[in-house]
């Protein structure tokens, strides 16, 4: 019988608080059994649809790095039931996970190329794993140079700001850590992503760039990716949208023909702009 | 057995005899009055006891009175105006009248994708997340779910067969094979009957169907009428394999001597069965709607969405009676009194609490606007113009674009059951239209 509903267990080895706010916690889970830990396999970008037993389902990237072995990450912001109640959890608690789903950052037509990330908010989940892919010392190689554009609402709304400092003090990464509104104990640089974007102002020669966050953020992002001379083609990024199935069946995810899902999560400008506007 | 002809007399008998080894639905009025008439299962009524006058003796009077076409269509008619016979399945002596007439209100997809289904159960220990050393949280298989005894459909209708075949690119795709409908359809053997007098809302030529198609089944039955001056007889049923489990099926029938090989006399019959049906059906068909994917690539943004969905109540009647809409919610149904609460998760103590519950799976509609709403509160699909949109863009463009199919088989349910007449002939023909006066090619330019 394949039950392509059937989740895996996993336990939550670690919470880590991730906001002020605390509306946003990373979640550090490993699979119970073994043999379902080593057959896992992923590629950034993708996503899992992690069960609460007894409340429901949700779909949330891992933003974890497959270079990370043994263990999955999942940021979440509270937001809905599931990820209420996945707040509520607790270390040692077990979940459902299934998944790996969707499709993932071409990261085979990345390399030799120069990566330029641009994250806001919560987005920086899914960049993550990319990121952190890129960074592993066995990859980096293959990868040219690596910026990375960061802003959220205010300092409190950073996320991973343990993983942040790493960043920012390897010289193999122009990275650029913003925000909206600084406060009291804010030192660092203040304004919109999409402003710093321009004000980096990254060459679009021999470049990808790979962007997540608020809608209006990646819509500007996109605006001043094409004024910096970027062709949609060389513009990644990720999209969400209310699942159910993750795999392609319960037919509320489409954008046209497109089932975020399955084809997606992760698209080109370019295809987007092909598929009708409906996102 | 390639063809298999018997008595429309002996088609009580057939049925039993094929429910001591199938389960065997049959096109069936609801048990509940008023209710939409669906396919259920065929329960074999123990025989009268010797003197007493059997129920065909004693309703043959009532019959004729009552299954005029109303009645048997609305699924009203069972029990007669002297509400005798209510019961789960109709006096066996009508059914052929009854299977002439109708095109039952439900689909014949719930055989197989049931409305409401459990995909999985939950035990977890310590209410919320185990025993806090990765014991006491089990996901199974429920029972039940999947059928034991295979399975006869006796009397779909080509529409509706076909219906399976756009089913099966969905649920039996090769990345992620959903056994729940593959291992029903596995064990189900169709015999389909040929239709012949469509009825005023059907369509299936202009979606590459036809009222004697064969997609999707294993047998085709043509239901011959009495030849004239025979009083006696209610006619025949000739019925033809398509698939080798079909000619199986009437083999078994033909071993069991409930009927004999067709004479060519009756081969005849049967073409003018078809020809007759086809001409019928000819008349006021929409455009074809297998080349309509070109028009509406290019459409997305035209006014006539704005104009179409005005009258749409979005009461989502068309996606749930539609044979091919296989959209699903999937929902968490914990076991009543199991509760979890938020906090803490409980560690240790001598009481632990027990959380048990199915996932279950339900028909949705895409005509719902939480359908596609986003925790957030964001909605792609906000109002009743970009939720009518998808429904036939995905039925006419996007599932072609995937499975090179249309998503609709003519069956005409939606057009006979929507409330206020949208009526989905109209909108294919208004879209071809707009294709053939070069609008489609403006606008996505």
């Amino acid at each position: 019988m394949r039950n392509p509903y059937l989740p895996d267990i996993a336990r939550i080895e670690k919470i880590i608080q991730e906001t002020a706010a605390n509306d946003v916690k990373t979640f550090r889970v490993t699979f119970v059994d073994d043999e379902v830990r080593e057959r896992f396999s992923y590629r950034p970008g993708q996503f899992s649809e992690i069960s609460v037993f007894g409340v429901g389902e949700a779909p949330i990237s891992i933003t974890s790095s497959p270079t990370q072995k043994g263990y999955l990450e999942f940021s979440v912001k509270k937001m809905g039931v599931l990820t209420t109640a996945l707040h509520h959890s607790a270390e040692g608690d077990l979940i459902g996970i299934r998944g790996p789903y969707g499709n993932w950052f071409p990261v085979e037509s990345m390399e030799g190329k120069n990566l330029v990330f641009i994250g806001g908010g919560i987005g920086l989940a899914p960049l993550r794993s990319l990121i952190n892919y890129v960074l592993d010392d066995e990859n980096r190689g293959r990868f040219n140079d690596v910026t990375i554009i960061y802003g959220a609402r205010s300092p409190g709304d950073l996320v991973f700001k343990w993983e942040l400092e790493k960043w920012e003090k390897r010289r193999d990464i122009d990275f650029y850590l913003t925000v909206d509104k600084g406060d009291a104990g804010w030192s660092g640089r203040e304004g919109f992503v999409p402003t710093v974007l321009m004000e980096v102002s990254p060459s679009p020669e021999n470049a990808v760039t790979i962007t997540c966050g608020p809608p209006i953020m990646i819509k500007f992002v996109i605006q001043n990716l094409l004024k910096l001379g970027f062709t949609p083609a060389q513009i990644v990024t990720t999209l969400e949208m209310r699942m159910k199935c993750g795999v392609g069946k319960c037919g509320r995810c489409n954008i046209g023909s497109k089932y975020v899902c399955k084809d997606g999560p992760v698209f080109t400008y370019e295809e987007l702009q092909r598929m009708p506007q409906e996102y | 057995m390639a063809a298999l002809k018997i008595t429309k007399m002996a088609l009580n008998s057939v049925l039993a005899l094929m429910s001591e080894r199938w389960d065997v639905f049959v096109p069936s009025p609801s048990p509940a009055p008023g209710g939409p008439s669906g396919f259920r299962l065929f329960e074999p009524r123990p025989m009268p006891a010797p003197g007493k006058p059997g129920p065909s003796e004693r309703d043959s009077s009532v019959n004729r009175q009552t299954c005029d076409e109303d009645t048997l269509w609305n699924g009203t008619g069972q029990g007669g105006q002297k509400g005798r016979d209510r019961e789960n399945h109709l006096p066996e002596e009508r059914l052929p009248q009854f299977l002439r007439r109708v095109l039952t209100v439900k689909p014949l997809k719930e055989l197989f994708f049931p409305r409401s289904e459990p995909i999985l159960g939950y035990c977890v220990d310590g209410a919320f997340g185990g025993n806090g050393d990765g014991t006491g949280v089990s996901v199974f298989m429920p029972e039940g779910v999947l059928p034991g005894k295979p399975r006869v459909v006796f009397g779909a209708r080509p529409c509706d067969a076909a219906s399976l075949t756009v089913l099966d690119r969905v649920f039996a795709d090769e990345a992620y094979p959903d056994d729940f409908y593959i291992s029903r359809r596995k064990n189900t053997i169709i015999v389909g009957l040929g239709c012949n007098v469509p009825a005023p809302t059907c369509f299936c030529p202009a979606t590459g169907g036809d009222p004697f198609g064969t997609a999707g089944l294993d047998v085709l039955a043509y239901d011959l009428p009495a030849l004239d001056g025979d009083g006696s007889s209610q006619g025949h049923y000739l019925m033809k394999a398509v698939t080798r489990e079909g000619e199986a099926l009437l083999g078994f029938l033909s071993e069991a001597h409930l009927g004999e090989g067709p004479s060519e006399s009756d081969e005849r019959a049967c073409m003018a069965l078809e020809e007759r049906a086809r001409k019928a059906i000819a008349a006021g068909l929409p455009a074809d709607t297998q080349s309509l994917g070109r028009v509406l690539g290019g459409i997305f943004n035209h006014p006539y969405w704005a104009t179409l969905h005005e009258k749409c109540l979005g009461c989502a009647a068309c996606t749930y009676l539609c044979p091919t809409c296989h959209c699903f919610d999937i929902s968490e149904e914990p076991d009543p009194g199991a509760s979890r609460s938020g906090g803490e998760s409980p560690k240790g103590g001598p009481e632990r609490p027990r959380l048990t519950g199915v996932r279950v799976r339900n028909w949705d509609s895409c005509m719902f606007p939480i359908f596609t709403l986003h925790t957030s509160g964001h909605n792609p699909r906000p109002t009743g113009l970009e939720r009518v949109r998808q429904r036939v863009m995905h039925k006419f463009y996007y599932f072609p674009e995937n499975f090179g199919a249309v998503a609709c088989v003519g069956c005409g349910r939606c057009v006979k059951y929507c409330p206020v007449n949208l009526d989905i002939r109209e909108v294919i023909s208004h879209i071809a239209a707009l294709g053939g006066t070069g609008v489609a090619e403006s606008i996505s330019a």
